[in-house]
């Protein structure tokens, strides 16, 4: 028996699309309406993508869809085209949607129904959300509602996304929308363009699949390169002939023809609009203009933006010692009790003590710092202070051959590569595009941020106090960003040839952040964080466990007490008796340091120490040992690994004692066993930086390879791979002989 | 006895996750909504 029965179409579920130009609120209302929590920030181009939620209207649940913002039709990048392509159905598996939000900024009416008036010409039932009512009843102005909503002929109300004011009243005007069907009355063209589009309609007629409508061919007719030009094969000689004429049509009124939608559709809005916008109050002045004054200054903006990225990190690095104290003090106590109930299994209690609560401990108390660090980069988001940052970067931008919209996907990089990567769909030209992709994964994103803040705290703090400390991690969070720009300069010059753009970010105003959203991105970034300590880490932690507690040769164990023994008899003048009398109390020095020889033979034959030996040679000229190597290469997935593969090898290599409570000391403790250095540190100050440069260059990150891939295809992901990874060796190797040579 | 197939257990179940988390990221589709797998919030 077959159970598939196709459902009728009527009963399917509404669609309804949220649409407005960036920035407006859309996705506050979004969320509003749904329940939901898509990110919201203030700058344009946060969503790139459709998010799909499902909002209770009277007629029953109906889907509703965010789009990325969009000034007009005429779409020009990525994101803009995906909210083209869902309004008039072409994008496959969507249906048109049965009515549109349109999310309007009331500070900014004309603009902002000017694109409404586009959507009205598609024919679909719209309510009108006149967002940001705050900030227009604080300009001290108000709109006439009643009015508007007469002369548009579709609902208006007015919400304030940020407070839910308006949302049930939104709702209840997108089920009338549905049901009464009203549509925006489109606007009046003259005679000249009606007749130009009835003559291309007539010469295009028999060369497409189906009859162009009137709009389509008004886009052809007002956009260079439009969409619709493209898919209706419209490349034939009589249609764009036709085009021609009509555009020669335009120009006779005095019109240019790229810019006549925008002026006729301007003046029509100007009529519409007359007496709708009342002052009504006392305006508060714009404070915006005058702070940005400073804030864009080319010196002052400058010297500000310096400051404050200082001011964060020496926070991100100092605020968190209390915390991360805490987190290791309860890791200790965790590790007691469980290594206590596990004393009769001693390989499952290495597992777990040494492999599982070490690793992901070791990685787990870098939380605070992340926590700190998306508190300050939601709060500087949200104030709109970010999309001043990248006005002011576009002069340093430009001058390699990006623009300042590549500015926000490299910010965002810094919290991670992948969103940034994701947000480079809002850059129009797709060779800038590419080469933004290409250096985004330079930028020093989160992941790095345990991996320098282990090293700093264990071999700067020490030496030079916490405010270079400070400055140090800010530091390596400029070196991504100075190797990106001269990287992206070679890359459009030489590689892909991009041509200048112009900039095209809107300033958003100066807004004061919710804390609410400002506290539900820290506590996102926090959940990511563990989620990947208990998922990929863990993983990764229990294979490292494994491959460094394997082989266990028995043999072995005698071998080294024997030796030892012998040794230490030998040192004590013959004296057997002494030395074994010591050796039999399991908690005096003699014995202690015997279990962590043994200890430490048993890794030096395990199989990871194998594996790192055969490799380390290639990091020789870096100044890394074999369990440094380890941890590099371990560390190619995902690059917070180092942390917890550092903190299992000396955890189970009998590295950790009591004057080494946590990793850091011990790292600092460490020393070379035998070789040209015996006996001399590890990890001195060259070597720490040589490995955080080349943390900060390669290109450790599975997940960013996949998205390069994605966007760009297997050959880019796999020529920004090797060539980061080149330049990371080639960056640690000059900073470990450099650095040895200045005798640091 | 028990204890090695323990461990061993343990030890293979993190190499499939591991193995799992490989395949899906190396499917031309990228990693997608997965979030799992090392890959970080999308916005
Ligand atoms: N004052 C005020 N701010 C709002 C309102 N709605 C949204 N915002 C803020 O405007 C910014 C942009 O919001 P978002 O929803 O991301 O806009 P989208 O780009 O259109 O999706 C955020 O900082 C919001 O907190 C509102 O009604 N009043
Ligand atoms: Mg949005």
């Amino acid at each position: 028996m077959t159970t598939t029965i196709a459902s009728p179409p009527a009963q399917q579920t509404k669609q309804i699309a949220l649409i407005g130009n960036p920035n407006t609120g859309k996705t506050s209302l979004f969320n509003c309406l749904t329940g939901m929590r898509q990110r919201v920030g203030n700058y344009p181009g946060v969503t790139v993508e459709k998010k799909l939620g499902t909002v209770y209207l009277a007629q029953g649940p109906a889907t509703l869809i965010d789009l990325p913002g969009a000034y007009s039709l005429a779409a020009s990048s990525l994101d803009e085209r995906v909210a083209v392509d869902v309004l008039s159905g072409h994008l496959p598996g969507m249906e048109r949607p049965d009515a549109v939000v349109c999310v309007v900024d009331a500070t900014n009416l004309k603009r902002n129904l000017f694109l409404a008036m586009q959507i009205a010409e598609l024919g679909i039932p719209m309510v009108i959300a006149l967002n940001l009512w705050d900030s227009l009843e604080a300009r001290g102005q108000t709109i006439d509602v009643d009015e508007l909503e007469k002369r548009l002929g579709v609902p208006v109300v007015a919400t304030v996304a940020r407070k839910s004011t308006g949302v049930s009243e939104l709702r209840e005007a997108i089920s009338n929308a549905i049901q009464q069907e009203r549509c925006i009355a489109p606007m009046i063209w003259p005679e000249e363009v009606d007749e130009a589009v009835k003559e291309i309609q007539i010469a295009a007629k028999g060369h497409t699949t189906v009859a162009l409508t009137e709009l389509e061919v008004r886009r052809m007719l007002f956009d260079a390169g439009s969409a619709v030009m493209r898919r209706v094969e419209s490349q034939h000689e009589t249609v764009r002939n036709a085009v021609q004429i009509g555009r020669e049509k335009l120009r006779k009124l005095g019109l240019n023809p790229m810019a006549a939608e925008a002026v006729l559709c301007y003046k029509h809005l100007e009529k519409l609009l007359e007496g709708i916008v009342k002052q009504a109050g006392e305006a508060k002045g714009e404070k915006s203009e005058s702070i940005d004054k400073l804030m864009l200054h080319r010196i002052g903006g400058l010297t500000i933006f310096g400051v404050l990225m200082y001011v964060v990190f020496q926070a991100v690095y100092s605020w968190a010692g209390p915390l991360m104290d805490l987190i290791d003090v309860a890791k200790g106590a965790v590790q007691g009790v469980v290594g206590g109930w596990l004393e009769p299994w001693p390989i499952l209690g290495s597992l777990v003590t040494d492999g599982i609560i070490e690793g992901v401990g070791a990685f787990v108390i870098f939380l605070p710092q992340i926590l700190i660090l998306f508190f300050f980069i939601s709060l500087l988001e949200d104030t709109g202070y970010m999309a001043r940052a990248a006005f002011l970067m576009d002069r340093l931008f430009g001058w390699c051959g990006l623009n300042g919209k590549s500015f926000v996907p490299m910010l965002s990089s810094y919290a991670c590569a992948i969103p940034g990567i994701l947000a480079t769909r809002t850059i129009e030209d797709p060779k800038a595009r590419m080469v933004t992709i290409l250096v985004a994964p330079l930028m020093s994103c989160s992941a790095r941020l345990p991996v320098y803040v282990l090293l700093i705290g264990a071999f700067v703090e020490p030496r030079y106090g916490v405010r270079i400390a400070g400055l140090a991690l800010f530091a390596m969070h400029l070196l991504g960003l100075a190797i990106a720009i001269p990287a992206a300069w070679l890359l459009t010059k030489y590689v892909v040839k991009t041509k200048p753009q112009p900039f095209l970010l809107e300033l958003p105003p100066y807004r004061v952040p919710r804390m609410q959203d400002v506290l539900y991105r820290m506590w996102q970034a926090g959940k990511e964080f563990i989620g990947r300590a208990g998922t990929i880490i863990l993983a990764i932690t229990i294979i490292v466990w494994a491959l460094l507690y394997f082989p266990r040769p028995v043999e072995l164990e005698a071998q080294v007490t024997e030796q030892f023994t012998a040794q230490q008899i030998a040192a004590n003048d013959g004296h057997a008796d002494l030395v074994e009398a010591e050796l039999a109390d399991p908690d005096s020095a003699l014995s202690v340091e015997l279990g962590n020889k043994i200890d430490s033979a048993y890794t030096n034959q395990s199989y990871m120490a194998r594996i790192g030996k055969t490799i380390q040679p290639v990091f020789e000229l870096a100044g890394f040992d074999w369990k440094i190597t380890v941890g590099v290469v371990a560390s190619f997935p995902a690059r917070e690994v180092i942390i917890s593969t550092l903190g299992v090898i000396y955890s189970l290599g009998g590295d950790v004692d009591e004057d080494s409570p946590d990793l850091k000391t011990t790292l600092a403790n460490a020393k070379w066993p035998d070789g040209p250095h015996a006996g001399q540190p590890i990890f001195t100050l060259a070597v720490a930086f040589s490995i955080m440069v080349f943390f900060a260059l390669c290109q450790q990150c599975g997940a960013t390879v996949a998205v390069i891939a994605k966007e760009l295809g297997w050959r880019w992901a796999m020529a920004s791979f090797v060539s980061m990874t080149a330049m990371a060796w080639i960056g640690s190797v000059l900073v470990y002989q450099i650095g040895t040579a200045l005798g640091f | 006895m028990t204890e090695v197939t323990i461990v061993a257990a343990i030890v293979l179940a993190a190499g499939y996750y591991l193995f799992r988390c490989w395949r899906k990221s190396s499917k031309p589709q990228g990693c997608g909504d997965n979030k799992s797998c090392g890959c970080r919030r999308k916005r």
